[in-house]
């Protein structure tokens, strides 16, 4: 019975320190905020938006894909 | 500098913002290559970030990596603009498979973040965060075999945690499974949980220029949740390793994380 205390209780400390590792490096809302941004991922759709709502194009290009990526 | 509030607030407010992949044609329609050539965003484009006019003519190209030097961009070119109207755009789901669900092939998408660590703490604001695609069969790998209290993950499905190795975002840098030098990671059932373990290490060479080597090593300690079925319901990895760069005399501490859950 004892070990098996033992045993229950040594789950339960590395589910903690897990989490708080976890926790650690999961990012904060802050470092998500570029999620906020509205991007679309075609040239074409910006055109169209940009034309409708008589806005300029901000452009983000990268040798990757930026949304899948992040 | 995409994190930024104020940059978010300008890019959400005054802009259509577009992100786009240069490398990749897949995709990528007819109509769009021709409306990215006609706009000078074509082939051979550098990369970066650029302000164009609704038709397309160039506003100006740049901002920099920090903050401040795009948030004054980004007024500049509104300046030179005349100040466009404001837009009331919601932000769109991005990714929305990324650390939930099964997608409709069976494959599931992990969420990956990784971070310069000091002290058990983030180093910085920075973190790379990317995703790990598990296939049906990668995933149905991950379980139990039927009886066993022990047993060894096999090296093909070890090897995807590598990326877990460099919190750099620049995929010159992420460690690929072809890269791993070493993954070795051991399983203990209990219950319903299995409790993971091991040893991840990687090593690849610098395709950015020069002889550089990227270096890294580490220990991972993860915990995986099934159901009654043997199906994955959550998946928690975390690691602690020391990542060199290219250029870097030292290493430094990186922590990953890996996410998922089916619901």
């Amino acid at each position: 019975m004892k070990t098996i205390w033992l045993l229950a209780l040594l789950g339960i400390a590395q589910e903690d320190t897990l989490a708080r590792r976890a926790a650690a490096i999961r990012p904060t809302a802050a470092e998500g905020r570029w999620r906020e941004v509205p991007w679309v991922a075609s040239l074409r759709e910006g055109r169209e938006l940009a034309q409708r709502e008589d806005l300029p194009v901000f452009v983000w290009a990268v040798d990757d894909d930026p949304l899948e990526r992040c | 500098m995409l994190t930024d509030a104020a940059v978010v607030d300008l890019l959400r407010r005054r802009f259509v913002p577009v992100a786009l992949n240069w490398k990749s044609g897949a995709g990528v329609s007819e109509d769009e290559r021709r409306l990215r050539s006609e706009w000078g965003l074509g082939r051979g484009a550098p990369t970066g970030t650029f302000v164009l006019r609704k038709d397309g003519t160039l506003v100006a190209r740049g901002g920099g990596s920090r903050p401040e030097s795009m948030a004054a961009f980004l007024r500049d070119t509104l300046a030179t603009l005349g100040t466009p109207p404001e837009r009331g755009a919601a932000s769109r789901a991005l990714a929305t498979d990324r650390g939930l669900g099964v997608r409709s092939d069976g494959s599931i998408r992990l969420a990956l973040t990784v971070r310069a660590m000091k002290d058990g703490a983030s180093a910085n604001h920075r973190p790379m965060m990317d995703s790990v695609v598990f296939m049906p069969a990668q995933l149905k790998s991950l379980a139990p075999p039927a009886g066993a209290a022990r047993y060894e993950l096999p090296a093909e499905v070890a090897r995807e945690f590598v990326r877990l190795l460099t919190d750099d975002g620049d995929k010159v840098y992420a460690m690929r499974p072809q890269d791993a030098t070493e993954a070795r990671l051991e399983a203990s059932v209990e219950g319903d949980v299995v409790r993971l373990s091991g040893a991840i290490a990687g090593s690849r060479p610098y395709s950015g220029g020069g002889t550089g080597v990227i270096v890294s090593s580490g220990r991972l300690d993860g915990r995986l949740s099934f159901d009654a079925a043997g199906e994955l319901q959550s998946l928690l990895v975390v690691s602690d390793a020391q990542y060199r760069q290219p250029w870097a005399k030292a290493p430094h501490a990186v922590g990953g994380l890996l996410e998922w859950r089916r619901h």
